[in-house]
């Protein structure tokens, strides 16, 4: 279903995320008169698919689109993949908490989003939004650290450990599974040092409410740390074909795939996967480049943000192109294409968010 | 490890969760042979580069005590005091901590002291102790006095072990006696009967 949005102020909100939604409707908007109705998910933006990002990158790239837009969208009652399964559970995680925190912030930040869409806003009237903006990208990145301590440690239990002691050599195990205790333990640190400031901003009387994350630190708190960080993620992302490529030849011993097989069925509200877990590490700093687009320039913790998302962009640099061909690899062995599907829709719309973060320094 | 096909236990998690695991800390000063142990004991490697732990690594053994298969993760935390707040974070919920100096480096056996403050500002003080003088294949007479050493640690009622990751000499007595130690600590021997499950399971 396509929609033709034709004058510079569209006249739509968007909510929730992967897939985003449309949420308010300005009456008499553009939005309006092509048929845009509230709810309906966003597939694509002018035909690059946006499934897998969120509503803050999905307001970003509508606001910095100059002209027309063409929005893919799926009606619920339209049969469709993602009313089945939902794709991306860590962008789930972070609306969870931006939005129960308080209903009243997301619908007020929700109605700014909405009218810096009008036509004749200036610049000046953005900023408290991009500084809220920002609040909410800092409060995602330690969502993002939570999640991923949860998971790797879930992983760790469902699939390190027990493969341990069966099935696997110790060297086929350190080949598959390789430094991600390392990687978990960093992120407990990182994690540690957020939850630490957010203590502190209490006794304070910084920090407002539920907003307990100080923001101005976060790229100083990473950059202390970075040269450890991009370490062993360099070393965990130089292994990880490997890592797959063996996962992809385990998976032909029937024995390797009823383990995987329980062990994947195990607590089945969470499904998290092999191949997600041995994937998630070198997906966790992506969500980072968005805090940047939040941050003036003139921010203390600019330079230092800058400086992190270089380093741990170039220690996860070459990473899609291993995951395309792993999931070709593993798919090709078990009855996993849906999965595949997802990756590659996930991976099209990370390239999508870098050329939003492009635009972003150039203008 | 060789497993026949079709090895696999019936439930793999509920073997695995039934396991014991002892958590091992390694510090410190910088260069004293931290990684190394742990390597050694691990994988019975030596290498005589130095290449600095950046942060934190992290070991895992099988271990048998007395019949008992022990899972033992083994944290290898960096010496250096850039990495302080990341060691400090690690430190909770500690089986045995073992204290490295370099018995060629007087220096570093008078840091020990330090450690030991770090250690016990931060972990918890049901852990078990341990002093590890290292590099006695390089022992000179000018180096650290045993005597002072064992003095210490005595002190203390911390074991003191002696090591070298060149030879060998020592680095298994010593993880063997510090795990024998906490097992007792923790009255496993008294289970092994109720343990079956775990000691088919040798490596």
């Amino acid at each position: 279903l396509e929609v033709k949005c034709l004058h510079k102020g569209y006249g739509f909100t968007v909510r929730g995320g992967c897939p985003t939604q449309v949420g308010h409707i300005r009456q008499g908007g553009s939005a309006q008169l092509a048929g845009l109705r509230e709810g309906d998910y966003i597939t694509h933006i002018n035909e690059c698919d946006v499934s897998d990002l969120d509503k803050l990158d999905i307001a970003a790239l509508v606001r910095h689109a100059n002209s027309d837009i063409t929005l893919d969208i799926r009606r619920r009652h339209e049969k469709s993949p993602w009313q089945q399964k939902i794709v991306y559970s860590l962008e789930d995680l972070h609306f969870e908490c931006t939005s129960s925190q308080s209903d009243l912030t997301v619908q007020s930040s929700r109605q700014q989003c909405l009218d810096e869409k009008e036509e004749g806003k200036t610049q000046e009237d953005s900023v408290p939004v991009e500084e809220q903006e920002r609040q909410r990208a800092v409060e995602s990145i330690h969502a993002l650290e939570e999640e991923f301590v949860t998971q790797m440690q879930c992983g760790i239990q469902r699939f390190s450990r027990p493969l341990r002691h069966c099935l696997v050599s110790s060297r086929q195990h350190a080949t598959l599974f390789q430094n991600v205790e390392k990687l978990v333990a960093i992120s407990e640190y990182f994690l540690g040092q957020l939850t630490t400031i957010s203590v502190e901003s209490d006794s304070s009387g910084i920090g407002s409410g539920d907003d307990d994350i100080i923001s101005s630190d976060i790229g100083a708190i990473y950059r202390s740390k970075v040269k450890m960080c991009s370490e062993a993620y360099r070393v965990y992302n130089a292994g990880l074909t490997q890592s797959i490529q063996l996962l992809g030849s385990l998976m032909l011993q029937t024995t390797v795939i009823s383990f995987l097989q329980d062990a994947e069925k195990v607590n089945g509200s969470d499904e998290l996967t092999i191949e997600d877990f041995l994937c998630k590490p070198i997906q966790l700093y992506r969500g980072f480049e968005r805090i940047l687009l939040y941050t003036s320039p003139d921010n203390s913790d600019f330079d230092n943000l800058q400086f992190v998302i270089r380093a741990l962009g170039s220690a996860c640099a070459h990473d899609s192109s291993i995951c395309q061909k792993s999931f070709h690899s593993v798919t090709s062995v078990g009855s996993r294409s849906q999965r595949s599907l997802r990756r590659q829709h996930r991976e099209r719309s990370d390239n999508l968010s870098k050329t939003v973060e492009v635009r972003i320094y150039n203008g | 490890m060789d497993r026949k096909p079709g090895h696999l236990p019936r439930d793999v998690r509920a073997v695995a969760s039934s396991l014991i695991w002892i958590k091992v800390v390694g510090i410190g000063n910088v260069g004293v042979g931290k990684t190394s142990l742990i390597k050694h004991f691990c994988e019975s490697k030596f290498s005589t580069g130095y290449q600095p732990t950046v942060g934190v690594d992290y070991g895992f053994k099988v271990e048998a005590v007395q019949g008992i298969d022990l899972r033992v993760h083994l944290w290898d935390l960096s010496g250096s005091c850039e990495y302080e707040d990341v060691r400090n974070e690690l430190y909770s919920d500690t089986d045995v901590v073992f204290i490295v100096y370099d018995v060629t480096n007087q220096s570093s056996f008078e840091g020990v002291e330090l450690w030991l403050r770090e250690f016990a500002t931060y972990g918890n003080n049901t852990a078990l102790m341990c002093l590890v003088g290292n590099k006695t294949d390089l022992r000179e007479d000018h180096g650290v006095s045993p005597l002072d050493a064992k003095r210490w640690a005595a002190q203390r009622g911390m074991s003191y072990f002696e090591t070298s990751c060149a030879s060998g000499e020592g680095v298994q007595t010593m993880f063997s006696e510090m795990l024998l130690a906490t097992t007792r600590k923790k009255q496993l021997a008294a289970d092994v009967s109720q343990h079956p499950a775990v000691t088919q399971h040798a490596s």
